[in-house]
């Protein structure tokens, strides 16, 4: 049985402070089940993360969300691995769709996150938000996921022999994407000087390679073919799933950083479970959260070879009117990066691609779409691929 | 040029990372050695990832030392900022080791020598570091 998007909702990402997120979600919840076409009556799964990365989280959180909202449920779930969960609940609800439990479920997260932190006094609340880094890096205070990056950054411009004019080429084309999409943080277009001259955070890394911290909140309803049909519902169907988890969550103990294995093999399978190529994919969202990790994304998908990503998107090939493209909703660096949401939002974006919704970004009548997500450095990956 | 952060809960499942920090205080960098399996990983932990044997003993790695990848952060909680970090790889070792590196960032390059070396952080505690190693002959 396979299942399908039928309808999503989704916020501005950017700053919701003083917004309660749990009555985001019902909004949310609320806003796709109208864009689905679905009466509440008909949910019977609900999926969803943890509240945020610096808030307090709850217990029992689906079953509370459903009780506010009414909802009797045959599957309730709160997913939490880091950046891919959100993807990591869409998996769970297909495989339970596909497995005949439920005909139609929701996957739904929103973020309301704190951005001030003060140590030495804040410096517990940091370590428990950041235990991901603990405990020997913790040792030098190091406590944001943006050195590790850099220092993948340093490594694949040394080996590929690539400077940074040429990776920030793709920060400037993201920029331009975000500028056709109403609900992206950052739409003035930039230029690579900009970049170039932005305030260097870790180096080789600067400001402008990075992707916001933003709040947001995404709710994408999926369903079962035979509902689908039944009911006459446009969707994009959820044709593969593939996900790995390498022995590692930030620098692996031997493998390169230049490379990210788990995207590959993620890749690989969801591609096989649909039965298709990468070539057959018509559009893309990756989950790049700097401008070099968002490249090598693009190479460890299988668009470019090692090293020629820069090069391709120099080209224009990724861009809307590309060969490939790739993040057409102004990806993590320019949509804006809520953790939680951003894999919901990714899939929502290839969602409005496939049946020809996504307004001034639309790529040209495209049939196969392809999600992917992370955690860690990339160390884990859950890669979707949708059709029409 | 250190500022006193405390020593919060480490989470250390099984001890190991304490004595890490114990060993450092006598200048000793050591990590945990499966006695079953022969493999010495980093971080200390006692839990061989290879074997999942619970037999495992610190030792100092004697393998040579090299600088993997660098940068430098604006944010460092117990250095003064700007701090350079690095990736060590330490033959024989079976993980890299994150490490601050006591050179101006200018001074590196990635793939060169380094000499193991340790900073005192004041709360009686001491951290490993690398520098990089002197050239031959000098």
């Amino acid at each position: 049985m396979k299942a399908g998007v039928i309808g999503v909702s989704a916020l501005p990402v950017g700053r919701h402070q003083g917004e309660n997120a749990d009555l985001l979600l019902y909004r949310l919840l609320r806003d796709a089940l109208d864009d689905a076409g679905v009466d509440k009556s008909e949910v019977q799964a609900l999926f969803t993360t943890p509240e945020g990365f610096t808030v307090r989280c709850t217990k029992i959180r689906a079953a509370r969300l459903a009780e506010y909202m009414g909802l009797e449920l045959r599957s309730a779930l709160v997913v939490e691995n880091g950046g891919a969960s959100s993807a990591l609940g869409v998996k769970s609800l297909v495989r339970e769709i596909e497995a005949g439990r439920v005909d139609v479920g929701v996957v739904f997260s929103s973020e309301v996150e704190k951005y001030k932190f003060s140590p030495p006094e804040d410096l517990h609340a940091i370590m428990d938000i950041n235990a991901l880094y603990l405990p020997h890096d913790c040792l030098y205070g190091l406590m944001t996921a943006t050195p590790y990056y850099a220092l993948s950054m340093q490594r694949y411009m040394w080996e590929y022999g690539i400077s940074h004019e040429e990776i920030a080429k793709v920060a400037v084309l993201l920029r331009e994407n975000a500028g056709r999409n109403p609900l992206a943080q950052y739409r003035d277009p930039i230029t690579v000087e900009d970049v170039l001259a932005s305030r260097p955070v870790s180096p080789p890394i600067r400001l402008l390679d990075c992707s916001p911290a933003s709040d947001g909140g995404a709710a994408v309803v999926i369903a079962s073919e035979e509902y689908i049909k039944r009911r006459r519902k446009d969707a994009a169907y959820i044709t593969g799933i593939g996900e790995w988890h390498d022995d590692s969550h930030f620098i692996p103990p031997t493998d390169g950083i230049t490379h990210f294995p788990a995207i590959a093999k993620a890749t690989a399978e969801a591609m096989d479970a649909a039965g298709r190529k990468i070539e057959d994919v018509d559009v893309a969202e990756v989950y790049g959260v700097f401008t070099s990790s968002e490249l090598i994304t693009y190479e460890d998908v299988g668009f470019f070879s090692r090293g020629k990503a820069p090069e391709a998107v120099a080209a224009g090939e990724t861009a809307i009117g590309g060969s490939i493209p790739i993040n057409p909703s102004g990806g993590r660096l320019s949509f804006g990066h809520p953790f939680y949401v951003t894999p919901l939002l990714e899939i929502a974006e290839i969602y409005w691609q496939l049946t020809g919704k996504a307004g001034e970004r639309q790529v040209r009548d495209p049939r196969v779409g392809l999600a992917e997500a992370e955690h860690g450095m990339m160390n884990g990956s859950i890669v979707l691929v949708l059709e029409v | 040029m250190t500022q006193p952060m405390g020593w919060p809960d480490w989470r250390d499942v099984d001890g190991r990372m304490l004595e890490f920090l114990e060993r450092l205080k006598e200048r000793e960098f050591a990590t945990t050695f499966c006695d079953d399996c022969e493999t010495c990983f980093f971080p200390p932990q006692g839990f061989c990832p290879e074997c999942f044997s619970e037999k495992v003993s610190f030792k100092e790695p004697e393998g040579k030392a090299t600088l993997y990848a660098f940068t430098q952060i604006d944010r460092s909680f117990r250095f003064a900022a700007p701090d350079v970090i690095g990736v060590v790889e330490i033959e024989g070792v079976r993980g890299r080791v994150l490490s601050r590196i006591d050179a101006p960032i200018e001074e590196l390059e990635i793939g060169m020598d380094l000499t193991l070396d340790f900073i005192d952080v004041g709360e009686g505690y001491l951290l490993h570091q690398f520098r990089p190693a002197m050239p031959a002959g000098a």
